[in-house]
Order: structure tokens, then C-alpha cells, then sequence
């Protein structure tokens, strides 16, 4: 029964990530994806962007941290929204806004409320009036600080010493390599 | 954090208390009125410029925030955990907000500053944490409805104790080896 459900789920797991990949292909500058999201809203926003920590305590890098703060966008009329998310998988906005770092843009993606927290997923962001650039960035970023080659990008997570690090000290469960060895095989 | 409770304890607030004390013997009622409504005006405008934070011992799981909210892969109690762990280290290695799950009201703060490192994307140190329950001592803030924490100490670390593998397999798929 358990191993009915896990399966069920990994198969799940599976399809969303392909529906995102498929959506992922096939939209133009500045359109809007649409993922699996609960309670999401294709939205854009102008504000400016900020590094949270600045805002709250006066403490402001320079350009934003450069991809080591979390970043907003300062609104008029909804406040400070946080950026947690950009297109790529399982990574942040940081790198996606530190380069507009104190600058008005328009940013659009998808805004969720859920279990009474707000996040914004960054898809494009442009200066006003300006082209818009994919929330991609990350990618670029992560060979660069890396020292990877971009062709193994796509992969980061897969690719990053930091996390191959974690993984082999404490196993996929966290629990520690004997407690894998027995789940897994 | 509600900056009006918050300016009760600044300076500004002393300063403006002072100012009334001493202004009793030569000022009239309407003239005090009007040098205490002037001077919390700018004493409250002074503090909006950075909110200031309540001290907090809070014990709770090291979260990915994004899944979590988002439950792009499963209902909120799938995406923590064991089941979780992968993508947890994932999610904060790739800088998304890596958040404190609060034990007693189920409340996320976001986390900014750890043991001193203000690191909020991608803090390495964090990555060997995720899934972990922890209790912190620290300063919360909170944000135009969002709740963020500085974690000043880890007090103390449980390890992972919430084994959600035994009953949802391991989430994504592609987490498995």
C-alpha cells in the first residue's frame, strides 16, 4: 500500500514536471507560464527592487548582496513582495533581480498566497518600457560561480558540489548512508 | 512587527517625553498638543525606514519554502521531511528562501541572517540543515504580511525527525537515486 502510494506519487511528481517543461518551450518574450501552483495568479508588478534584509535593518550590500540576499519588489500598493522563485528548477530570484538592484522594473509570473505566506515567482523582468529577460539568469550564474560548464546547467542540482556534499554526508533521507543503503535497495 | 508598539520603546518616544516634561511650566495645553503631535509624527516617520524586531526562542523544521507554499508537488505535509530532503537541499543551494517551520503555530519565518552570516540565498551552512528540527533564539520581523528571522543561535539540533518517506516515498521522483 505504501509502496502503491509512493509510486503514485513519484508518477505525479513526474507528469507536473514534464507539464512545466512543455510550457517552458513554448512561450514568447514576456508571456506568462502557467504552473501547477496552488492559488496562483498570473500577475506583473512595478516596484523597485530591494534586498529584504536592507529594508528591515539598514544592512545593504552592494548591488543587492549580488545574488546572496533575498530580494523584493517594492510596490506602491501591496507593499514589500518577496521573490522566492524564477523559472528554472529549485532556484531563487536573487540572481534574476540583484543586476536592477534599487532600479524600477516591471516583473510578471505568478503570485500565490497560501498558508498565510505571499510569494511572487519571477518569469520576465524588464526596466519599464524595455525588453523583457526570462527569469533564466540562474543558470548563467550558477556555471559562473561554479566553474561548471554551461552545457551541465540545465542539471545544476545534479552538478553542484555543495549539494554532492550534502548527499554523501548525510544520504537522500538526511538519515545517513546506512539508512539510504536500506530504503533504497 | 507593528511599528506604533515598536516606537514605544525608541528614543525618539524619550525624547518626546522629555520634551513634554519640561515644556509643562511654560507652555500652555494647545501648545504641548501641538509639539506632541508634531514630534511623534516625525519620531514614527524616522522609525519606518527600518522595522524593528521582537527577540523569539522557536523550535520547528528547516523548511523549502517554495514547495511548501506552492505544493507544486504534493499537499503541504508531502514537501517536508525525509520524503523532502533532496529537494530541500536543492531548493536552498539554488537560493530559494529557506524558512523556519514554527512547531507550536505552524507560522514560516523566513530566514535572513544565520549565526551572524547574512547569507539569505544560497547560505551554505543552511544546506546541512534542511529538514532539520531546530530551536533558535533570534529576532522576528515581520513584513507586509510575510514573517522573516535572524537566528542569532542554534540552541539546539534534533536531526530529522519528521520521517514522511515511510508514508509518501520520496518527492520528486527525480530525488530518488
Amino acid at each position: 500500500m505504501k509502496r502503491k502510494y509512493s509510486v503514485k506519487l513519484s508518477g505525479l511528481a513526474a507528469v507536473t514536471s514534464l507539464v512545466v517543461l512543455a510550457a517552458g518551450c513554448a512561450t514568447a518574450p514576456g508571456d506568462i507560464q502557467k504552473w501547477s501552483v496552488t492559488n496562483a495568479e498570473a500577475r506583473a508588478l512595478t516596484g523597485t527592487v530591494v534586498d529584504v534584509q536592507c529594508e528591515l535593518s539598514g544592512n545593504c550590500p552592494d548591488a543587492c548582496g549580488a545574488g546572496k540576499r533575498q530580494l523584493a519588489i517594492k510596490t506602491e500598493d501591496q507593499g514589500v513582495v518577496l521573490a522566492a522563485k524564477n523559472l528554472n528548477f529549485y532556484s531563487g530570484a536573487a540572481d534574476e533581480l540583484s543586476p536592477f538592484c534599487g532600479q524600477v522594473v516591471e516583473v510578471n509570473g505568478l503570485f500565490t498566497e497560501n498558508r498565510g505566506i505571499r510569494f511572487f515567482q519571477v518569469q520576465n523582468v524588464r526596466t519599464p518600457g524595455g525588453q523583457w529577460q526570462k527569469g533564466t539568469r540562474y543558470l548563467q550564474a550558477w556555471s559562473e560561480r561554479s566553474g561548471k560548464s554551461p552545457s551541465v546547467a540545465s542539471k545544476w542540482y545534479n552538478n553542484d558540489d555543495r549539494v554532492k556534499d550534502v548527499l554523501e554526508k548525510d544520504g537522500r533521507l538526511g538519515l545517513g548512508q546506512a539508512a539510504d543503503d536500506e530504503y533504497f535497495n | 512587527m507593528n511599528r506604533l508598539s515598536s516606537y514605544k520603546h525608541t528614543p525618539a518616544r524619550q525624547m518626546v517625553s522629555g520634551l513634554i516634561k519640561n515644556s509643562k511650566n511654560v507652555l500652555g495645553p494647545i501648545v504641548r498638543l501641538f509639539l506632541f503631535t508634531l514630534v511623534s509624527s516625525l519620531a514614527i516617520v524616522a522609525n519606518s525606514s527600518a522595522a524593528e524586531g521582537k527577540q523569539v526562542t522557536l523550535t520547528g523544521e528547516m523548511i523549502d519554502t517554495w514547495c511548501y507554499v506552492s505544493q507544486i508537488m504534493g499537499s503541504s505535509d508531502v514537501v517536508v521531511g525525509t520524503s523532502h530532503h533532496v529537494c530541500a537541499v536543492w531548493c536552498a543551494a539554488g537560493g530559494i528562501p529557506v524558512g523556519l517551520l514554527d512547531k507550536e503555530t505552524n507560522k514560516v519565518y523566513m530566514i535572513l541572517t544565520f549565526e551572524g552570516d547574512d547569507t539569505s540565498a544560497a547560505n551554505d551552512k543552511l544546506l546541512y540543515l534542511q529538514s532539520h528540527e531546530l530551536t533558535v533564539k533570534g529576532t522576528a520581523f515581520e513584513l507586509d504580511g510575510l514573517s522573516y528571522l535572524n537566528i542569532d543561535e542554534v540552541v539546539s539540533d534534533q536531526g530529522i525527525v519528521n520521517l514522511t518517506h515511510e508514508k509518501f516515498g520520496i518527492v520528486p521522483g527525480e530525488a530518488r537515486p
